[in-house]
């Protein structure tokens, strides 16, 4: 650093050659389009090629943040983000746990866990979507069968029940995705490393929670982060299985912007949301990384 | 792309030496005399593959290139509503993107690219051909006229036509000494459901959870109250969507609904499903467009054995027992792109889409009422009973949320009146929409 | 020391008890699918969970038919495995700059790829067909893999960073001190290292390119060149009821992704043995 010489010069400038591609094509495809929704969200606009942009100012944020609307969308993200971390994280890493360990059959454990994902979205809504059906899916049959029939509501139409649902099967289905984070994680573990905590006689949920853990830390790091990000930006799987309904009652954000946008034709809230959505994921994403996860070095 | 560049130049200097663009006289609107050379012109529809009509389509499409060999048709299908949408809002988004003839439903998002002067008006392609523009029935005319909005002249080429009626099953009816002619007025049909539901049999199944089933039954229900004139009332906001005569309408679905006559699972089941109870007889009724004469009833035994009938949507003020809600179905908007030569193809292709052989062979393969007259004797036995019913009708509107200024309108009383089925009040489904209106302003 | 066994057998046969109770829950819907899958759609509707009276396989040829489906699979597997190289190739030299070197405008750029996990799909759709119109990529494949690589970079710069800081610089020196320069470092040492990472990634990637359909709706209008999720909305069209059909579709995609990720999966595995990792 004190003395700028030829190499660094010259490391300096071949390190930039390594990132330009990938900003090249974050930039032209991410943040232009970011920018592009950003201006639009200081405006109003009816989506309609040639039609009129008006500077509307802050209307569309403050319009926004004082819909009872948006912040119900919210409080359905933030169960996502509850669901992400008190389910999905445990369920995950336990199951890298296991297809990590020296059990047999953990081929087919590792690819069957992970086969719900392939199924894709539109596959996972329809088949759940009938599996909760009140009068003829699997869980109302097995209700039926063992004498509990009262319990039997239209779970994908009664407000707060039908977004948990929806979050029950999102980590259904991205379970063994995370699972294959961790798993990466946990194989990169040193041999060295177990070998001395055998020895020190750290075993079983000891070492897991004072060797496995600690060293995992930057797959906990990124899973935080996606999943933060991923809950505020669901879409996919509540699109498919309820739609956002009934009236709105398990819209998230992102489903909110899709419909204000493209069915409501209201560009700018559209973009308003957008915006406040992607300013939220990047402050939740850099208090994690700086607060929760570098303080411990 | 030259083409364009000279168009755009010609624009340029008309503007530039006249001050205003005279394009009107330029404009040949005799199409089938304009030489087509390697012109591709795109359709954005929700054309399914998977459906009955869908290779009738195709053959329309297969074949117009057929004859005009000069002109490629490619087209954009997407038979899911909200992808459908999705992609026409984008495409539409930018000059650029835009296709050359859309398939829509008229109403306020259709009035919005009229507005921007993004869809060709028909009048003076139909003065040029008037033979064409007689083809034409009346349905078709909430599809194509946008006079409430301020804009003169005829929109779009509109295609299959609509009505909402009543289907029910014969065998379930006799079963519980229900006779169908009696069944006249909203009263009779409830004191029917009434009969039905003590005998254990459910009337309706409605599929809700796709909220345009309320959505209909609203707009139905608003024409034979108050008759079709309540649509340009609420539209304008003459009649408030609180107030005592919508809650008055309100009243009637929620009273229905809160019997179980309408359904078991309103929210849980879609539209699709909910065809598919009434087919295997696990309802007597079904509330329903009459494209449900064309739809596949392959296995159907009901259908089969000519079980399943047809009846018109029973009145609630004896006055209007004969305006429903119905009219067009779809319709096919030429684009402006500003290419003289796509415009005239795309004018073209609807002219030969709606031409009588074409039209004819549709209608045999898919028996559906349309707006333009056909000279076949086409048909199944349940299309012949809501033909006859249709020709009885004076006077149809569309959905009702579509006369209304605010492209909103349409989703937010759907969603609206998915609450009856939440177990909301009228009071609440009123102030929803209301609401909902102050906030969008 | 028979306590210790007994308890070990006990941990042994506890975690089985785990794998087996989460494999029959993941499981169980995707047996009603396949059992769905041979059902006629009336008896879909009476009850998922039930063995059909008449086995109906009929549901397969008209899923080949009505959705083209073996061309459109072919499709997505072109575009998934087009996706996952250029993602792998472009990502791996930027997380390891990233990772390693500590030049100021670097923690820009990785804000900038983070900022890109946040971005909501739908927000950008207008601005990249506006794009695509502009340079005239309609139905370009190339212009799709590298729109669906934008979306994904960010993803694996950042699983890919974590990964290579989580490394033992040693490794680096050692390599450094043998002359070894940072392409050469990163190709044949880090890469080889990282097979783990870089096969959760391609698979994570892989279904992602495999089953999107947002961009693909946009900006493939060709018919010929549909992919799965595009093809598969003939199926689910409001005013068609075929659920037989499109059971039949799920089960028949999900066999080119097995296969990828079983091929892939043995990587992960051949990564841990070659013994780098642990080294």
């Amino acid at each position: 650093m004190f003395f700028k010489s030829k190499t660094y010069r010259k490391s300096y400038l071949k390190s930039m050659l390594f990132v330009l591609p990938g900003i090249i094509l974050t930039v032209a495809f991410v943040i232009y389009p970011v920018i592009n929704t950003a201006w639009l969200s200081l405006n109003k606009w009816n989506g309609i090629g040639g039609a009129p942009v008006t500077w509307v100012g802050l209307e569309n944020y403050i319009k926004v943040l004082t819909s009872e609307k948006f912040w119900k969308s919210m409080l359905n993200a933030l169960y996502f983000m509850i669901g992400g971390f008190c389910i999905l994280m445990p369920i995950a890493f336990g199951m890298a746990l296991l297809v990590t360990s020296k059990l047999k059959g953990i081929k087919f454990f590792k690819t069957a866990y992970l086969m719900p994902v392939m199924l894709g979205t539109t596959a996972v809504g329809l088949m759940w979507t009938f599996m909760l059906n009140a009068n003829f899916g699997v869980l109302a049959q097995f209700l039926r069968a063992i004498g509990l029939e009262e319990y039997i509501i239209n779970w994908l139409a009664t407000p707060t029940v039908n977004i948990w649902c929806v979050v029950l099967v999102n980590e259904w289905m991205y379970a063994g995705y995370n699972m294959l984070i961790f798993a990466a994680g946990i194989v990169a573990i040193p041999d060295e490393i177990h070998d001395a905590a055998l020895l020190d006689g750290c075993t079983g949920l000891k070492k897991i929670i004072h060797i496995t853990v600690p060293l995992c830390k930057n797959m906990f790091m990124v899973f935080s982060v996606i999943c933060v990000t991923g809950c505020l930006k669901a879409f996919d799987i509540v699109w498919a299985m309820t739609g956002g309904g009934p009236m709105d009652s398990s819209a998230t954000p992102a489903v909110l912007l899709y419909t204000q946008g493209f069915q409501y034709k209201l560009m700018g809230r559209s973009g308003a949301i957008s915006i406040i959505l992607l300013v939220l994921g990047l402050v939740l994403s850099v208090l994690l990384n700086n607060v929760i996860f570098k303080e411990k070095d | 792309m030259k083409k364009k560049l000279i168009a755009a130049m010609t624009a340029l200097t008309m503007v530039a030496s006249t001050g205003s663009v005279v394009f009107a006289d330029e404009v040949n609107y005799d199409v089938e005399n304009h030489e087509f050379k390697d012109v591709t012109i795109t359709l954005h529809t929700r054309w399914d593959e998977a459906d009955v009509s869908g290779p009738l389509y195709q053959d329309i499409v297969n074949g117009f290139m057929e004859k005009y060999p000069g002109i490629t048709v490619e087209c954009i299908n997407i038979p899911t509503e909200s992808e459908w949408l999705n992609s026409e809002s984008v495409l539409m988004s930018d000059e650029s993107s835009m296709p050359n003839i859309i398939q829509e439903y008229g109403g306020s998002r259709t009035a919005g690219y009229i507005e921007q002067n993004l869809i060709v008006d028909m009048t003076p392609y139909y003065e040029q051909y008037p033979e064409w523009k007689e083809r034409f029935n009346a349905m078709g005319e909430n599809l194509t006229d946008f006079t409430t909005y301020g804009y003169e002249g005829s929109y779009g080429v509109p295609f299959t036509a609509y009505q909402v009626m009543l289907f029910y099953n014969e065998e379930i009816l006799a079963a519980n000494d229900i006779d169908p002619a009696s069944i006249k007025s909203w009263d009779d049909l409830m004191a029917a459901c009434e009969k039905l539901k003590a005998n254990g049999v459910q009337p309706f199944e409605m599929g809700e959870k796709d909220d345009y089933r309320f959505g209909h039954l609203h707009s139905a229900l608003n024409y034979k109250t108050f008759g079709v004139d309540m649509a340009e009332k609420l539209g304008t906001r003459e009649v408030a969507y609180d107030g005592e005569e919508q809650k008055q309408i309100y009243q009637m679905i929620k009273d229905a609904a809160d019997k179980g006559y309408l359904g078991t699972n309103l929210l849980g089941i879609d539209d699709g499903q909910e065809r598919s109870i009434f087919n295997t007889g696990g309802a007597a009724f079904l509330f329903m467009g009459t494209w449900y004469c064309a739809e596949d009833k392959t296995g159907n035994e009901f259908y089969d054995n000519e079980k399943i009938h047809a009846m018109r949507m029973p009145y609630v003020n004896e006055e209007f027992a004969l305006q429903d809600m119905g009219g067009g179905n779809e319709a096919y908007y030429v684009v402006d792109t500003g290419n003289p030569d796509e415009v005239a193809a795309s004018v073209l292709f609807l002219k030969y889409m709606t031409s009588e052989d074409v039209v004819n062979t549709f209608a045999e393969g898919y028996p559906s009422p349309l707006c333009v007259d056909i000279t076949t004797e086409a048909g199944n036995y349940l299309s012949k009973e809501a033909s006859a019913i249709i020709a009885e009708t004076e006077d149809v509107r569309g959905d009702i949320e579509n006369y209304d200024i605010a492209t909103h309108m349409i989703n937010t009383v759907r969603q609206a009146l998915q609450g009856i089925a939440m177990g909301n009040s009228v009071d609440e489904v009123g102030k929803t929409i209301v609401d909902l209106i102050a906030e969008y302003e | 020391m028979k306590n210790y066994r007994a308890l070990k057998k006990l941990k042994t046969f506890g975690q089985y008890f785990i794998a087996i109770f989460m494999a029959v829950v993941t499981f169980f819907p995707l047996i009603v699918t396949l059992i769905s899958s041979l059902k006629t759609n009336d008896e879909i509707l009476l009850g998922m969970f039930s063995i059909p009276k008449v086995w109906n396989f009929q549901n397969y040829p008209d899923a080949i038919r009505i959705a083209n489906a073996l061309k459109s699979i072919g499709n997505s597997l072109f575009v998934a495995i087009a996706t996952l190289v250029v993602t792998v190739i472009i990502a791996m030299p930027a997380a390891y700059v990233i990772a390693r070197k500590s030049f100021g405008y670097l923690k820009a750029a990785y804000f900038l790829f983070m900022a890109g996990v946040m971005v909501p799909v739908h927000c950008t759709l207008v601005s990249v067909s506006k794009i695509s119109s502009a340079l005239g990529t309609k139905n370009s494949y190339a212009f799709l893999i590298l729109i669906y690589t934008a979306f994904n970079l960010s993803q694996a710069i950042f699983l890919f960073t974590g990964y290579i800081q989580g490394l033992d610089r040693g490794l680096d020196e050692a390599a450094k001190i043998d002359g070894c320069g940072d392409l050469k470092l990163l190709t044949t040492i880090l890469t080889p290292i990282c097979k783990p990472i870089i096969a959760t990634e391609a698979i994570l990637v892989f279904i992602y390119g495999y089953s999107e359909l947002i961009f693909s709706l946009i900006l493939i209008t060709d018919s010929n060149k549909y992919t799965i999720s595009r093809a598969m909305l003939n199926f689910t069209a409001n005013f068609t009821t075929d659920y037989g059909p499109q059971f039949a579709f799920v089960i028949m995609s999900m066999i080119p992704m097995l296969i990828i990720y079983l091929v892939l999966h043995e990587k992960v595995e051949a990564g841990m043995l070659a013994g780098a990792v642990k080294g």
